[in-house]
C-alpha cells in the first residue's frame, strides 16, 4: 500500500482538493479525499505536502517505441501498400526503448501508439502504460483504434512512385473502396453462418476494418485543415466512431466538428510546426478553448518522438496562455484522452477504483513553467523519483 | 509619439525597473524613466505587466524554407562562404511564421549547417514588407559545421568530405588559402568572403554535437587566433572540457524541443553549462539543432527549459536578447531596452518565461505594435 499525503489534487473528475490524500492498494486507487486519512500498516507514505498532484498523463498518439535513434531507422510505416489494415502497431513496439523512460518521467503514463502517417489505412493502434516489463505486460488493450491518415504524407510516398494516390481523391477512394469491400465481407460472414463452405476467404485486412464497422473501434483519422471534413463525410457515410488526430485548422470548422454524431474526439497537436503553404499552413491551439464551450472532448498529444514528450506540458501552457483554465487542461491531459480511446473506466482520473496512474508535481503544471515532476507512480508503483 | 507608462522593465542586461516608462520616437526608445512626461504622446497603460527587450532567435532559417522549396542549402559544393543569405530571404515566408506572436522581433537567418562552410548569416526583423526594410545587418556571421551531418550529405554522394577527418582538412585548407590571399593574383570568392572572418571581423558560427567535434575547433582553429568563434548547438558541453579554457569562444545553445534529429537533447548537463555562465562564458539560448525544427514556440520554450534547469529568469531573457545581440554584432541597435535602441519590444500581463498564465499583450517593432497593425495576407 502507499498513502500520497498532503497534495493539492487536480482527480479530473469534477473535484479538487486543496490538500488531501491518496490511498493505493494493490495497483488501484483504494481512497481519494480531500482531508488526513490514517496510514494503514505496512503502507510506504509519500509526503507530497506542497505537491500537486495530477492523474497520469494520457498521451492518446504517439509513436514510442517504433523508431530508433534516429527517424531513420523506423517501424512505423509499413510503405509496400497504402492500405495495410491488417498490420499491428504493437509488434513494432520496442519496450526498451529510452523514449519510454522519458515518457514516465515526463508524467505520461499511458500513450496511444500508432503505426505512422504514410499509408491511408496504417494499421491497429493500442494503449500502452509507460513501464513493465514487457508489451503484454504494459499493454492496456489492443486495438484501440484504426489509423487512418489523409493529406500530403501517403501522397508524397505513393505519388512519387507513380501509384495511387498521388492526390486527396485517391485517398478518399482507398478508404471508401476498403470500407464498401468491408461491409461486403461482414455481410457474406453474416449469411454463411454457420456453414463454412459460404464462408468469405479469409482476409486480415478486412477483419480488422469491419472492427471499426462493428463500431468495437474508431478510426484514428490523421488530418488538418480541409481534410477534417473528409474524415466527417466518410464517418457519415459509413456510420462509424473516429477521432480527429492533430486537426491543425479546426477553428475553421467548428459548427463541423461539434454537430457531427460520431466524433469521439479532437486529439490536437503538436503546436511546433514549422509553418508553410497548404497543409501545415494554420496552427490555432486557440480552438480548444471554443470546441470545449461546444462539447467536443479535446486532448493534447505529442506525436513522440517528433518532439519530447515533456513537450505535451508546454503544450497544455499554451492553451492555459489562450485562456483555457488549468483545471480544462488538465483534463485535457488526462481524462479526455482516456474517454476518446475508451479506457476511462481504467484510466484518466483520480477516482476510487481507478488504476493507480498518478504524477506529483513540485508546483502547478501548464501554469509554473519549471513545474518539474516529482514522481510518477504506474500501476501503484513508484516508477520514478527525482 | 508613444508613450508606455508605467511598466515592469526588463532591459536584456540584467536589470529590472519597475514602474517605469518608455518614450519612443520614430521606431527608437527616446527616453526610459519614473513619471515621464510627453504632451503629445499616445499613451499606453502598462501597469502590472511586464515589458522585455524583442526576443532574438540567434539562427534560424525563417523565410528561407517554404514547404519543400529549401533556399538554404547550396549543396554543390562543401565550401560555400560566398552564399549570401539575403538572396534567398522571402518577406512572406517569415511574415508568415507571426514569430512576433511570442515576442521574437528578430533572427539570424542562416544556411543550413549542411556544408562545412554554408555561407553568411544576416539579422532580419519578424515582419516586414520587403526584405531590405527588415534587414538590422547583412554578413553577421559566417555558418560552418563539422557534424556528421556534414558527412551524411557529402559522403552520399560519394564526394569529400565522407569522414570526419576529411571535413577538418577541408577547412583548415579553405582557411589557409584565404589567409594568404591576395586580389591581386586573381579574384577568389571562397578567399575573399573569409577575410573578414580571418581578420575576426565576421564570427565563424560552427556546428558541433559532441565533445569530440568541440575539441576539434579548438586544435583546428588553434593557427587562426583573430578568428572569433562561436559554437552552435554544443549539446555535450561540459565544464571540463578543454575548449571552455578559451574565455575568447561563445556558445549558442541547441533546440531542445524537437528529438527527431538531435539524439543528443539527453545528454545536456544544465547545471555545467549554467556554471559557464555565471563565469562569464557568452553562451545564447538558441532554437535551431542541426536544421531547423522551429516554430514560433521554440524559442520561448528553450527559454522555459532554461529556466525549469536552474537558469535565473533575468539570465534566462539576457540569452535570447541581449547576449544574441552581440555574438551577431547588432547590439549597437537590438538586444536591450536602453534610450537609443530600436524600440522592439513586448508587454506580457507576466513573466512568459516564468509563467503559461503571461500573455501577450502588445509586441512591438520600431515602435508599431504587431498584434494591432493589419497585415497584409499574401495568397498562403
Amino acid at each position: 500500500m502507499l498513502v500520497i499525503k498532503g497534495a493539492k489534487i487536480y482527480t479530473s473528475a469534477g473535484k479538487i482538493y486543496d490538500k488531501g490524500d491518496i490511498l493505493i492498494k494493490n495497483g488501484k486507487i483504494e481512497k481519494v479525499v480531500g482531508e488526513s486519512i490514517d496510514v494503514p500498516q505496512d503502507s510506504q507514505v509519500y509526503n507530497a505536502e506542497g505537491y500537486v498532484v495530477i492523474p497520469g498523463i494520457v498521451d492518446a498518439h504517439s509513436h514510442i517505441g517504433c523508431f530508433g535513434s534516429t527517424m531513420g531507422e523506423q517501424n512505423a510505416n509499413e510503405l509496400t501498400n497504402p492500405c495495410t489494415a491488417q498490420l499491428e502497431a504493437i509488434y513494432s513496439i520496442d519496450t526498451s526503448h529510452p523514449d519510454f523512460i522519458k515518457a514516465f518521467k515526463a508524467g505520461i503514463t499511458t500513450s496511444v501508439i500508432a503505426p505512422g502517417s504514410h499509408n491511408v489505412i496504417g494499421g491497429l493502434a493500442c494503449a500502452v502504460k509507460s513501464y513493465g516489463h514487457s508489451i503484454k505486460d504494459m499493454c492496456v488493450k489492443n486495438p484501440v483504434a484504426l489509423k487512418v491518415a489523409l493529406g500530403g504524407s501517403a501522397k508524397a510516398i505513393y505519388g512519387a512512385r507513380n501509384q495511387a494516390p498521388m492526390t486527396r481523391m485517391a485517398i478518399a477512394q482507398i478508404i471508401r473502396d476498403t470500407f464498401i469491400k468491408a461491409k461486403e465481407y461482414m455481410k457474406k460472414k453474416e449469411d454463411a453462418g454457420n456453414d463454412t463452405n459460404k464462408m468469405p476467404p479469409y482476409d486480415a485486412s478486412l477483419e480488422n476494418v469491419c472492427r471499426v464497422l462493428s463500431r468495437e473501434i474508431p478510426i484514428k483519422v490523421h488530418c488538418q485543415q480541409f481534410d477534417m471534413l473528409t474524415a466527417i463525410r466518410i464517418s457519415e457515410e459509413f456510420n462509424i466512431d473516429f477521432t480527429l488526430d492533430h486537426a491543425w485548422g479546426s477553428s475553421d470548422f467548428y459548427n463541423e466538428i461539434a454537430c457531427v454524431k460520431n466524433l469521439k474526439g479532437v486529439l490536437y497537436g503538436p503546436i511546433n510546426i514549422y509553418l508553410s503553404p497548404g497543409e501545415s499552413g494554420k496552427v490555432d491551439i486557440e480552438c480548444l478553448s471554443e470546441l470545449d464551450k461546444r462539447g467536443v472532448c479535446c486532448s493534447l498529444i505529442t506525436d513522440s518522438p517528433v518532439i519530447n514528450p515533456d513537450i505535451i506540458l508546454a503544450h497544455a501552457g499554451e492553451a492555459v496562455r489562450q485562456g483555457l483554465s488549468v483545471e480544462k487542461a488538465i483534463e485535457m491531459l488526462t481524462i479526455n484522452p482516456a474517454k476518446i480511446i475508451g479506457l476511462e473506466d481504467r484510466l484518466g482520473s483520480i477516482e476510487e477504483g481507478k488504476d493507480a496512474d498518478i504524477v506529483i508535481f513540485d508546483k502547478t503544471p501548464a501554469v509554473e513553467t519549471d513545474s518539474n515532476v516529482k514522481c510518477t507512480i504506474i500501476n501503484g508503483q513508484i516508477v520514478y523519483r527525482a | 509619439m508613444l508613450l508606455i507608462k508605467n511598466g515592469c522593465i526588463h532591459d536584456g542586461l540584467g536589470n529590472v525597473f519597475e514602474n517605469t516608462d518608455i518614450i519612443i520616437e520614430s521606431g527608437i526608445i527616446k527616453d526610459i524613466g519614473k513619471s515621464l512626461r510627453c504632451p503629445n504622446a499616445i499613451v499606453k497603460d502598462a501597469s502590472g505587466k511586464d515589458i522585455f527587450p524583442g526576443f532574438i532567435d540567434t539562427i534560424n532559417s525563417y523565410g528561407c524554407v517554404i514547404g519543400s522549396q529549401s533556399d538554404c542549402a547550396e549543396l554543390t559544393n562543401p565550401i560555400n562562404p560566398q552564399m549570401n543569405i539575403v538572396y534567398a530571404f522571402d518577406q512572406d515566408g517569415m511574415n508568415f511564421q507571426e514569430l512576433y506572436r511570442c515576442g521574437i522581433t528578430s533572427s539570424g537567418i542562416s544556411p543550413l549547417p549542411t556544408n562545412v562552410i554554408a555561407g553568411q548569416t544576416a539579422v532580419f526583423k519578424t515582419f516586414g514588407k520587403s526584405p531590405y526594410k527588415m534587414l538590422v545587418k547583412e554578413k553577421a556571421a559566417m555558418i560552418a559545421s563539422i557534424t556528421s551531418d556534414v558527412n551524411k550529405v557529402f559522403g552520399v554522394m560519394h564526394q569529400s568530405p565522407m569522414t570526419k577527418m576529411a571535413t577538418i582538412a577541408l577547412l583548415i585548407d579553405t582557411l589557409k588559402k584565404a589567409s594568404t590571399y591576395n586580389k591581386a593574383n586573381g579574384y577568389d570568392p571562397v578567399s575573399e568572403s573569409l577575410v573578414p572572418v580571418i581578420e575576426g571581423n565576421i564570427p565563424l558560427f560552427i556546428n558541433c554535437v559532441t565533445k569530440a567535434e568541440m575539441e576539434a575547433v579548438l586544435i583546428t582553429l588553434e593557427p587562426f587566433n583573430n578568428i572569433k568563434i562561436v559554437i552552435t548547438g554544443a549539446y555535450d558541453l561540459t565544464k571540463d572540457d578543454a575548449i571552455v579554457h578559451n574565455k575568447n569562444i561563445s556558445y549558442i545553445m541547441g533546440d531542445l524541443i524537437s528529438s527527431m534529429n538531435n539524439p543528443s537533447i539527453s545528454n545536456v548537463k544544465y547545471s555545467d553549462i549554467i556554471e559557464l555562465m555565471k563565469n562569464g562564458t557568452q553562451i545564447a539560448i538558441g532554437s535551431y539543432g542541426n536544421s531547423y525544427t522551429s516554430s514560433k514556440y521554440s524559442l520561448l520554450w528553450n527559454a522555459i527549459t532554461w529556466y525549469k534547469n536552474g537558469l535565473n529568469a533575468e539570465e534566462v531573457l539576457m540569452r535570447i536578447t541581449s547576449v544574441p545581440a552581440k555574438l551577431l554584432g547588432v547590439n549597437d541597435k537590438i538586444g536591450s531596452i536602453e534610450i537609443g535602441k530600436h524600440a522592439d519590444l513586448s508587454i506580457w500581463t507576466a513573466n512568459p518565461i516564468k509563467s503559461y498564465t503571461a500573455s501577450i499583450d502588445a509586441v512591438y517593432i520600431e515602435g508599431e505594435n504587431m498584434l494591432l497593425k493589419e497585415r497584409r495576407t499574401s495568397c498562403w
